[in-house]
């Protein structure tokens, strides 16, 4: 078990918002507490005290809470209570920027801690990719963050469905032990895409041998695109659509690129049955 | 790699179901492990000598208590195998990206029965959608 930490008060004007979220693996070493939600009122603060414990026992574990506010482009990170090892925080106090969607508190001494790859880190960044990609850093497992995430911030509508068709495929991976359990970061690419792309239809989803999210559109007679999220970042697609002076053929092309420029080294634009009407 | 296994003969490729998508293909069954540097998709020779049977479902019968009895996979309860015939596998691969890729046995610190198709990952996704589309049947793993 890991570090658990409550939300003790966390009083807007007139409303209370406020969730507690535990931990429930051994490598889920920090979790955050969402504090407020939209509408947030402009310049009034909002108090808020953790009590964080652990059941490690005499292990002593070092906490540091930060403050991450975030809209749909921007996040911005504010420790509160640094290098504590004390189990209690006092109240703090904290004015949010204006205009922000969002106030999150997170425990995120393991996230520096923790050493990453070489990955690609996407150019167009919104709220998702920054904040997930600070949440990976942490842990070696984030795919329930990371359909919570789905749930709730996700702008596209079916943000829930797909969701639920993600836990879906973990819970068969859980059944197989010899095979790659799916990756974190290869999810948080595939959202990512998603993210950006709006207009993108919701894709049928699999798992790869890699553990990665392959994403699938397709359309009787119109043709089919295919796409294996790698977890180094990298997108490798296939694009197969009917040979237009041969009726009974199929033209296939295929390419390698990241999730930030998927939609344009693919052509997606021409691809009506990929794109909402 | 091991000596090549004849047109006429069938395999079957272990498809877990995570590699099902919403629509019940299984494209995804057919990639490598590529950050592992897997070098071919094993797959199991259903005319090995080890494998008894007069028919191919009694045959996969056989490969399936031969898997089990070596321990060589662990099916989840919903897995398929894809049967895959070797000459049309083959010749629908070459037929599309122009190279006749070899199915061979691989038995080398694996079961007599254990194969390998190579030469899959240049345009692997190519490839791998052509093996998929040739998949003969899906049938149980368990």
């Amino acid at each position: 078990m890991g570090d658990r930490f409550h939300s003790q008060s966390t009083q807007l004007p007139g409303r209370a918002f406020g969730s507690v979220k535990g931990f429930t693996t051994p490598s889920t070493l920090f979790d955050e507490v969402v504090v407020a939600q939209p509408p947030l009122p402009e310049a009034a603060p909002i108090t808020v005290s953790v009590t964080s414990s652990t059941s490690l026992g005499s292990v002593q574990e070092e906490r540091i809470f930060t403050w991450v506010e975030l809209d749909s482009s921007f996040v911005h990170p504010t420790n509160i209570w640094a290098n504590s090892y004390s189990p209690v925080f006092p109240p703090v106090s904290h004015t949010p920027y204006p205009h922000r969607d969002a106030l999150i508190v997170m425990n995120t001494h393991y996230m520096r801690q923790r050493a990453v790859g070489p990955r690609y880190v996407a150019t167009a960044p919104t709220a998702f990719s920054n904040v997930e990609s600070v949440r990976v850093l942490g842990s070696h497992n984030v795919l329930p963050r990371l359909t919570r995430y789905l749930g709730t911030f996700f702008r596209p509508a079916y943000g829930q469905a797909l969701a639920t068709r993600i836990d879906q495929l973990a819970a068969m991976a859980k059944e197989e032990p010899d095979v790659e359990q799916p990756s974190s970061d290869s999810l948080a690419s595939l959202i990512a895409f998603l993210e950006n792309n709006p207009t993108v239809k919701r894709p049928k989803l699999s798992i790869g041998p890699m553990g990665e999210f392959c994403a699938f559109w397709r359309a009787d007679g119109a043709g089919e695109f295919s796409t294996r999220f790698l977890p180094n970042g990298s997108v490798r697609y296939l694009v197969k659509v009917p040979n237009s002076r041969n009726p009974n053929g199929v033209d296939r092309v295929s390419g390698d690129t990241t999730s930030d420029r998927l939609f344009d080294s693919a052509a997606i634009e021409k691809m009506t049955w990929v794109l909402s009407d | 790699m091991g000596p090549a296994i004849a047109d006429t003969e069938e395999v079957i490729r272990y498809c877990s179901p995570m590699s099902f998508d919403d629509d019940g293909r299984c494209a995804a069954a057919f990639w490598l492990k590529t950050e592992k540097n897997e070098e071919y998709l094993s797959v199991f020779w259903l005319g090995c000598q080890v494998i008894s049977g007069e028919d191919r479902a009694s045959r996969i019968a056989s490969c399936r208590a031969a898997v089990a009895a070596a321990g060589a996979l662990r099916p989840a309860a919903t897995g398929k195998y894809a049967v895959l015939s070797v000459g049309r596998s083959r010749s629908e691969v070459n037929r599309v990206v122009q190279r006749w890729i070899p199915f061979t046995e691989e038995a080398a610190g694996f079961p007599p029965f254990h194969a390998g198709i190579h030469d899959t990952a240049t345009d692997e996704l190519i490839v791998a959608d052509v093996l998929q589309g040739s998949i003969e049947a899906l049938v149980p793993a368990k």
